[in-house]
């Protein structure tokens, strides 16, 4: 099930879990995605809460700390794997463009 | 000057531009919802006229008893908090936002987690309704063929003792039609949902926020029809 739901990730879900390489508090991942991509992404607070609840459903994040209303949340090997893999399909889907230009290019 | 009003605005489930954008112009009139009964009946409270920014998160609001969910809810609003987000109302499976910035971090970002939420709460909310009236109508019309039957077959005892009851086969035709006229607007309504949420899957894939103004116009002729009949 978490194959399919998160066989390929949104911007939202990649950042997240980038993010969550080092320990974070929930508020601190709304801050950090736009400074990591120049403010391109942004993560409302309800999409950032149902993407810690599924991600902590499927066993990708955990819970580190609570303090009072506060959480923090890190990746777990898991996640890490399913970034990687979203990595890979990406570079892939690159790979696949270049070589299509290149091939363009040499016909012209 | 009344600092309360009452008002009836009836919007389906999933027609969240069409509930915010009338809280806006409410907003904008001086007027802030203070509670929500049902799909539509509510309650607002006198405001000064000000600029507002709604917006809706699908979710069960935690009972005070489940300490655990309260204590995630409490993380969630601060959450929200964060980017000016606060709680005005709620209902039965239905929390809206405000927010006075003037240019505020949407509450959903992610059109595939907002449809995802959306599609849970609905799941819970709406299908087993629909299931209950399916099966409810479909026990209703094996009752009617047994009682038709039952009087079919009494027929003759009845009349000697002067309680006779005609089996009537019209009788019993219009209420087996009416019954299954309900039972098509349950699967209507059922297989429409689906194939909403097939197509809404795909566009939130491709980045677009799902819409869902009302029912269709075809689940809707056949609930008015069942209606009609049931006033014949």
């Amino acid at each position: 099930m978490a194959r399919e739901r998160f066989r390929t990730l949104t911007e939202q879900m990649f950042y997240t879990l980038l993010c969550l390489k080092e320990e974070r508090w929930g508020m601190d991942i709304l801050d950090r995605v736009p400074e990591m991509t120049g403010g391109r992404v942004q993560i409302g607070s309800g999409t950032l809460y149902t993407l810690l609840e599924q991600f902590l459903g499927e066993g990708m994040i955990t819970e580190t700390q609570v303090q009072g209303r506060r959480r923090s949340y890190l990746i777990t090997e898991k996640g890490k794997a399913m970034l990687e893999a979203e990595v890979r399909r990406l570079e892939a889907q690159l790979q696949d463009y270049r070589l299509y230009i290149g091939k363009e290019d040499t016909v012209c | 000057m009344l600092n309360f009003r009452v008002s009836l605005r009836l919007f389906s489930f999933g027609n969240r531009e069409g509930l915010c954008r009338y809280l806006e112009k409410m907003a904008a009139k001086g007027w802030m919802p203070e509670s929500l009964a049902g799909d539509g009946l509510w309650l607002f409270r006198r405001i000064p006229p000000t600029t507002l920014k709604y917006a809706l998160f699908y979710a069960r609001p935690a009972k005070p008893e489940d300490t655990e969910a309260m204590v995630k809810q409490e993380a969630f609003y601060e959450l929200c908090a964060h980017d000016g987000w606060e709680l005005v109302c709620t209902n039965a499976w239905l929390q809206i936002f405000c927010n006075r910035r003037p240019d505020p971090v949407p509450l959903e970002t992610d059109p595939v987690a907002e449809l995802e939420r959306f599609h849970a709460a609905y799941l819970r909310a709406f299908i087993p309704v629909w299931i209950v009236l399916i099966a409810t109508q479909i026990l209703s019309i094996w009752r009617k063929i047994q009682s038709y039957h039952r009087n079919l077959n009494w027929q003759g005892r009845l009349e000697a003792l002067g309680i006779y009851r005609e089996a009537d086969i019209g009788q019993l035709f219009i209420q087996v039609a009416f019954h299954g006229l309900l039972i098509v607007c349950g699967l209507v309504l059922i297989v429409e949902y689906f194939s909403w949420h097939r197509r809404a899957e795909q566009a939130a894939r491709e980045g677009i926020s799902f819409s869902r103004p009302g029912i269709g116009w075809f689940s809707l002729a056949l609930l008015l029809a069942a209606l009609v009949f049931l006033f014949l």
